[in-house]
């Protein structure tokens, strides 16, 4: 009887792991597929993809990683190491198709963590499966997977393996855990933080050396992005510049006004997110279920302050990268909250908790479908409204391929160059004719913002410097994505250049041309 | 019991928050989308931009002028709201299409302001640039479509009821060209009806003005001296259209090289700064068998009666008259162009005369009739007075052609 009832769990068992599989593979490849897509619909960007690209590229040719497109050192701009593993990926195929593999799958594969949480937590395979893959559906993963490539997405399933491991009292598996996700992004040292402290609260006394490890780490990124920039401070310190200059100032700052502090995390605005509709955002979708498992919430608060407190509204947009670092304490605190909810359920008679379990389940799965639905849209329209069409892109992609060669200096706009990262010298348009966005300074950061726009000051500064060939070619489109330019000053630019004797159009295609600079 | 009300409590409150998060949903305004940040368009509004308009259905040449300086008129079929014109010339290569066009054209570049703003809106532009002879020049139109769109507050980073301009992508491009081409003269001279005295009943005196170059060599005109009328013949032999024997006659001119004016009239402004008027008649011959050695008053060819044209021009003594259109000499309110008697693959002789000239002075004259105008001529340089100097028709050829023949090189 017993053996008998082994076998059936077996089975179970077997047939969740392959449903957890197959929902995985499903999810991970509609994210790849879109990926793709974008890629060569033309409507990546150059500082979402472009520059880990570049400096893949530059890393698989045995070079330093200095990356043209936006004049930083590639780990001077963010500490991530675990680029290093695409390095003989892109020696055997220099294609990005890689990091939207790792992306996509790192994705799918926080659904492996949460499944184990599940399961510990709720005790059923059904349960687990059905949290674990439907987590997946929360509106913030659809801008943050469709926008191109981000390390920091990476660590999510490394800080949810971590939990598990706090969980299941897995020391080792927890340290490289933690190793993975540091290895991401200097940032991931705030959530590195915050679940060691978790882990202590839980009575894991190992989870200290992890606190001491994590500010080892940040000691050792932030020397070496301050090295490689040549900056005295890591300059994106100024995103929080409002609340003092130095770590410990801020810290002290942000201590000192609870109230500004608490009212600035509620209210936190995005560049679209209208007022108090970030927190809303994150926490809708689950039907609000995640603040009943408020014990994670509270050690994710720290993350949650890093996100809303800093200068770049950015930052608060549903699915930038940034909410990687928040997300994950939500989908936690929601099987936290479940795990409540189904021992309140336990307490009732079988027909009334059937009732109960029924309904919530249900209402549950539609308030997340519906936003899934909504923003999972509305999110793929606006991550592919500057696509070409097909056979227009295909035409630009032979052009690209057919007139600008291999290893020559060339300056386009953020969605052309992609396409044409892998090179020495690929710069980001207006540069180098107009120097922005360029380097670790305060000025590059309000430009990467939009707070300030990069113009056209004197005409014939520009004609000298358009003049001095600083590029062999040029790549631009009249009506294409004009950042970091205004548009009038971006369609200036495109006339001065156009009609310039320096430079020649070798390609035409409607908008879109081609330029190489004359011989002197 | 208690722990039953708890957990009702506590499901209840799950329940009503998921009803809370549902009314989010459904009521609430909808928060706009994440745009992505600094990678991302930033704060544009994601209205959709319009549908690019269908490509003009015609471009055509309207004029060529050279004088006061060359210029070229084009005109197009109205199909947007904002227009960009470009200008190429046929490629030297030989480098075929890769589609197989069958015009290669090369440095393609738009003439006209290219950004939204500054897009021309009228159906006409006219281009000033020192266009070559004998070789096309490509002209091609794209049209753009406006569409002004109040947004609803629903688009990310719109404000309700801000109002935002969209320009559509450009049409396919309109292609067509031209190729100007100077005609020169074949045969060119003066007649006169001066009488011949020495005999009696008084004759013409049948000069033969050949090659002489007095004061230009070409003359016209009319004086109370013997000479009484002078009428000026110009042959053009048309060649076939130097490009493609189809093409068509975009515009043409007739251009004279004025050298002088001899006259006892008001005609001459007494400042000599100011342009002399010339005001001639343009007549067709009837035949074109008359050469420039025996060509004289009584062997010309007859002309046209009425006058195809009555020009109305002015010009200084020493530079170009440039004939191109004028009125029907019988009716002013009508105009007529010159490139409507320019022929391909044909022979015309053009007869030039005063205004006051008409064919009936053909006719030998009553010796009793007292002619009372005064001396009026008016000189044009001839070949023989200097080579460059020499009349000669501007003609502009071509056709429009199907975009998908047009292939661009750079």
């Amino acid at each position: 009887m017993a053996g008998l009832e082994r076998g059936q769990r077996e089975r179970v068992e077997r047939l969740s792991s392959l449903i957890l599989i197959c929902g995985i593979f499903l999810f991970s490849s509609f994210f790849l597929f879109v990926s793709l897509f974008r890629f060569h619909r033309l409507t990546a960007y150059a500082y979402d993809l472009g520059i880990f690209m570049q400096g893949v590229w530059l890393m698989a040719q045995g070079e330093s990683p200095f990356v043209t497109l936006r004049g930083l050192h590639l780990f001077a701009d963010h500490f991530s190491p675990i680029l290093l593993l695409f390095v003989p990926l892109y020696r055997l195929y220099p294609y990005p198709f890689w990091f939207f593999l790792f992306q996509s799958f790192s994705f799918g594969l926080c659904a492996l963590p949460l499944y184990r949480l599940s399961l510990r937590w709720l005790s059923s395979h059904s349960f687990a499966l059905f949290f674990s893959l439907s987590s997946l559906l929360h509106p913030v993963f659809f801008s943050m997977l469709f926008f191109d490539f981000h390390p920091l997405v990476l660590s999510l399933p490394f800080l949810l393996w971590a939990i598990l491991a706090i969980e299941e009292c897995k020391t080792g598996q927890f340290f490289a855990a933690i190793l993975f996700a540091l290895s991401c992004r200097e940032d991931v040292v705030l959530p590195v933080l915050c679940i060691s402290l978790w882990g202590l609260f839980r009575g894991r006394g190992w989870c200290f050396f992890a606190l001491v490890f994590a500010a080892i780490w940040f000691w050792l990124a932030t020397t070496v992005m301050k090295e490689l920039s040549g900056a005295k401070e890591v300059f994106y310190l100024a995103l929080y510049e409002r609340w003092g200059k130095t770590p410990f100032e801020i810290l002290t700052s942000i201590f000192s006004h609870p109230f500004v502090v608490v009212k600035e995390m509620v209210m936190a605005k995005g560049i679209t997110i209208p007022p108090g509709f970030y927190l809303l955002l994150l926490l809708a979708p689950f039907g609000f279920v995640p603040i009943i498992g408020f014990e994670f919430l509270v050690f994710g608060l720290p993350c949650f302050a890093f996100v809303t407190l800093g200068d770049r509204p950015a930052m608060r947009e549903l699915g930038f990268q940034h909410s990687a670092l928040v997300i994950f304490w939500v989908m936690v605190a929601n099987l936290n909250s479940w795990r409540k909810v189904m021992g309140w359920v336990k307490g009732l008679s079988e027909k009334e908790g059937r009732w109960w379990q029924t309904t919530l389940l249900a209402l549950w799965i539609i308030c997340l479908f519906c936003f899934a639905v909504r923003y999972g849209k509305s999110s793929f329209s606006v991550f592919t409204r500057d696509k070409l069409e097909k056979a227009e892109a295909k035409i630009v992609w032979q052009l690209l391929m057919e007139k600008v060669p291999e290893g020559v200096s060339v300056s386009a706009t953020t969605t052309f160059a992609v396409p044409l990262a892998h090179r020495r010298k690929v710069y980001l348009f207006p540069n180098p004719f107009i120097r922005c966005l360029w380097g670790a300074s305060k000025e590059a950061l309000r430009q990467m913002d939009g707070k300030e726009k990069v113009k056209i000051r004197d005409e014939g500064e520009l004609m000298e410097r358009i003049r001095e060939r600083l590029v062999l070619f040029v790549v631009v489109k009249r009506r294409t994505n004009w950042w970091p330019m205004e548009r009038t000053d971006y369609d200036r630019f495109l006339d001065i250049l156009l009609a310039n004797p320096y430079y020649e159009i070798v390609a035409n295609f409607k908008d879109f041309y081609i330029l190489r600079a004359k011989w002197r | 019991m208690w722990q039953r009300y708890s957990a009702r409590i506590g499901l209840v409150v799950v329940l009503l928050s998921m009803m809370v998060a549902l009314g989010i949903f459904l009521f609430a305004q909808e928060p706009p989308p994440s745009e992505g940040g600094y990678g991302g368009m930033g704060q544009q509004c994601i209205c959709k931009p319009p549908d690019p308009p269908p490509p003009p259905a015609w471009i055509k040449i309207n004029q060529v002028r050279l004088i006061p300086q060359k210029k070229i008129y084009i005109e197009w079929e109205p199909s947007g709201d904002a227009y960009v014109i470009y200008r190429g010339l046929l490629a030297d290569s030989t480098r075929p299409c890769s589609h197989g066009a069958l015009y290669p054209v090369s440095h393609l570049t738009p003439i006209t302001p290219t950004s939204p703003d500054q897009r021309i809106t009228t159906t006409t532009f006219v281009d000033s640039f020192d266009f070559p002879y004998d070789r096309p020049v490509f002209y091609s139109v794209q049209a753009f479509k406006k569409s002004i769109i109040t947004c609803e507050g629903r688009q990310p980073s719109c404000q309700i009821g801000q109002v935002k301009v969209f320009w559509s992508e450009g049409s396919p491009l309109t292609f067509c060209y031209v190729v100007i081409d100077k005609v020169p003269v074949t045969d060119h001279s003066s007649v006169d009806s001066r009488l011949d005295f020495r005999k009696n009943p008084v004759t013409f005196r049948n000069y033969r003005f050949g090659y002489s170059t007095y004061r230009g060599g070409l003359f016209v005109g009319f004086a109370d001296d013997p000479s009484r009328i002078a009428r000026i013949y110009l042959k053009f032999l048309f060649p076939s259209p130097p490009f493609e024997p189809d093409d068509q006659i975009w515009d043409a001119s007739l251009l004279l090289f004025y050298t002088e004016s001899h006259e006892s009239s008001i005609d001459i402004p007494p400042d000599p700064t100011q342009p002399h008027p010339i005001n001639l008649k343009v007549y067709l011959a009837s035949s074109n068998d008359w050469g420039q050695r025996s060509i004289h008053w009584s062997n010309k060819p007859s002309i046209s009666d009425p006058a195809f044209l009555f020009f109305e021009g002015s010009a200084y003594p020493g530079s170009w008259v440039e004939i191109h259109d004028g009125k029907n000499p019988e009716n002013f309110t009508e105009n007529r162009h010159f490139k409507d008697i320019v022929a391909n693959n044909m022979t015309v002789t053009y007869v030039l005369t005063m205004p006051d000239d008409n064919p009936n002075y053909c006719l030998l004259p009553d010796p009793t009739e007292k002619i009372t105008m005064q001396k009026r001529w008016k000189y044009f340089a001839k070949r023989e007075f200097k080579e460059r100097w020499a009349p000669f028709v501007l003609r502009s050829t071509g056709k429009q052609v199907p975009t998908e023949q047009v292939c661009t090189q750079h």
